[in-house]
């Protein structure tokens, strides 16, 4: 051991240093918030447009495609959205291709209180869990009730005053995606129907949904919690993702840090002429 | 059995591709309500695939311990027992109590401990492999921690060209190589759709040409 000059050690670092680094880079932020400025992208400004431009009396179809695991990089963009299209007055259609999609509902309903204001039935409507993909988003585009013959809690769909005037995809201003799904609703609705298309992609989706982005195939994206934080920062809204912002900020750092400690020893090495 | 095999799984494939494609690219009135009958068909299918799901997860997991499988076993009756658990309360009150509990507080969590460990992971096999051993991985990691700092404030903070680097990496910089590989999918797509149009692609059904 005692031969082992600092590179060597650096070379074979016990992963547990690197662990409990993380421990404390994720939770000091979240104890004593630094409050780093959030730049705003042009892309989630773009979708915060979209949805601010929403008329009242708008029937807005959200898919919520997350599952609890992605909930603190997707859940503050969902409040901020639901938020953000209440206050616009429009009319809410959630739907989830997430077997969990139920308790993401729930917890949005505890994130955001005013949804239990509005008339269910008429004014915001939980139809719950779908199977099928591209097939069932083509489906809904002509019929809803084909794939939703009653909601989540059992209600028959010709009972919901809100789904008899929102059963085709041309009864719909925009189509929001959360997580992932974003290619059967480009596909099945955007394209063929014009229907405005958006959402909040996980951070790993990013450069996948870049292309559509840049085609205009989706006319706003806010990627990951840096996305979520964004949409909170337009909204005036201050929440998780924004507490979060700091801890990502400690641990990407971090990240770099360990790469570039990583990378030392065989600069080392190289300088010295060795393998 | 065989006129089966030969004649009508060659074309109930070929009728299929055709009715969907022909509605959705010429809107075709008349074949309107047999495409509406073939997707609500392909949903059905889909929620029988889950179905066929539970009866393999159960079929794996049963043999796992019928055979005492070293190191397997035990979990595989967790396993089953949860399953069968969940599913009992799901049978008796999907909305009830129990059902949501056991959501709540067993899987959510389970969820979310899960993805966020996957961190720790991320950081490990970072240290471990993101090693610049020639100019091509060096590059990479370069880049890399371009993006990274691009989408963390303190990035802009330590210098205010980590975003405007990393936006175009994210953007003209990705592009052009994400729009191929998607190119490059659609063609497949349109490959494998015409070898089952023409009867050629019959591996969907278990085998076979």
């Amino acid at each position: 051991m005692s031969d082992q000059n600092i590179f060597d050690r650096l070379d074979k670092l016990d992963r547990r240093i690197y662990y409990w680094l993380i421990v404390i880079v994720i939770t000091w932020p979240l104890i004593s918030p630094i409050g780093l400025p959030i730049t705003v992208k042009p892309s989630s400004r773009a979708l915060y447009d979209g949805l601010t431009s929403v008329q009242e009396g708008d029937v807005i179809l959200i898919d919520i495609f997350m599952s609890v695991s992605t909930w603190p990089e997707c859940m503050g963009g969902l409040v901020v959205e639901t938020n953000t299209l209440i206050d616009q007055g429009a009319k809410l259609v959630y739907i989830g291709n997430s077997v969990d999609v139920s308790r993401s509902w729930e917890r949005l309903k505890e994130l955001v209180p005013r949804l239990e204001t509005l008339e269910y039935g008429s004014d915001v409507v939980f139809l719950g869990y779908y199977t099928g993909e591209d097939a069932a988003a083509a489906q809904m585009a002509v019929d809803m009730s084909s794939i939703f013959p009653a909601d989540h809690y059992g209600t028959p769909t010709d009972d919901l005053p809100l789904m008899s005037e929102a059963n085709s995809a041309t009864d719909y201003a925009m189509v929001l995606f959360t997580a992932e799904g974003e290619v059967k609703w480009i596909q099945q609705w955007g394209e063929p129907y014009g229907v405005p298309v958006a959402g909040m992609g996980i951070a790993m989706k990013g450069s996948a949904l870049a292309p559509y982005l840049a085609s205009g195939d989706i006319f706003g994206l806010a990627v990951g919690v840096r996305g979520a934080a964004e949409l909170e920062a337009l909204a005036e809204m201050p929440a998780a993702a924004t507490k979060t912002m700091d801890a990502i900020s400690s641990t990407h750092l971090l990240f770099v840090i360990l790469i570039i400690l990583a990378n030392l020893p065989i600069l080392y090495n190289k300088i010295k002429g060795g393998s | 059995m065989s006129f089966i095999k030969s004649t009508a799984f060659k074309y109930i494939p070929v009728i299929v591709f055709a009715v969907i494609i022909a509605d959705y690219f010429f809107a075709i009135a008349s074949l309107g309500s047999l495409a509406e009958i073939l997707r609500q068909f392909a949903v059905v299918i889909s929620n029988i695939a889950l179905g066929l799901g539970v009866i393999s997860l159960l079929r794996i997991h049963g043999k796992n311990v019928q055979r005492r499988l070293e190191g397997r076993w035990q979990y595989s009756i967790v396993t089953v027992v949860t399953f069968v658990t969940v599913f009992i309360l799901g049978i008796i009150n999907a909305n009830g109590d129990q059902y949501t509990w056991a959501f709540n507080h067993v899987y959510t969590t389970l969820q979310q401990t899960m993805y966020a460990s996957t961190g720790f992971f991320i950081v490990s096999s970072a240290y471990r492999a993101f090693r610049a051993r020639n100019i091509d991985a060096a590059l990479l990691l370069i880049a890399g921690c371009i993006v990274v700092f691009t989408n963390a404030p303190i990035g802009e903070v330590i210098w205010s060209g980590f975003p405007v680097i990393g936006d175009w990496l994210l953007g003209p910089g990705q592009l052009p190589g994400y729009r191929v590989l998607m190119l490059i999918a659609g063609f497949g797509t349109i490959v494998y759709a015409y070898r089952v149009i023409t009867g050629n692609e019959r591996g969907f059904f278990g085998g076979g040409e």
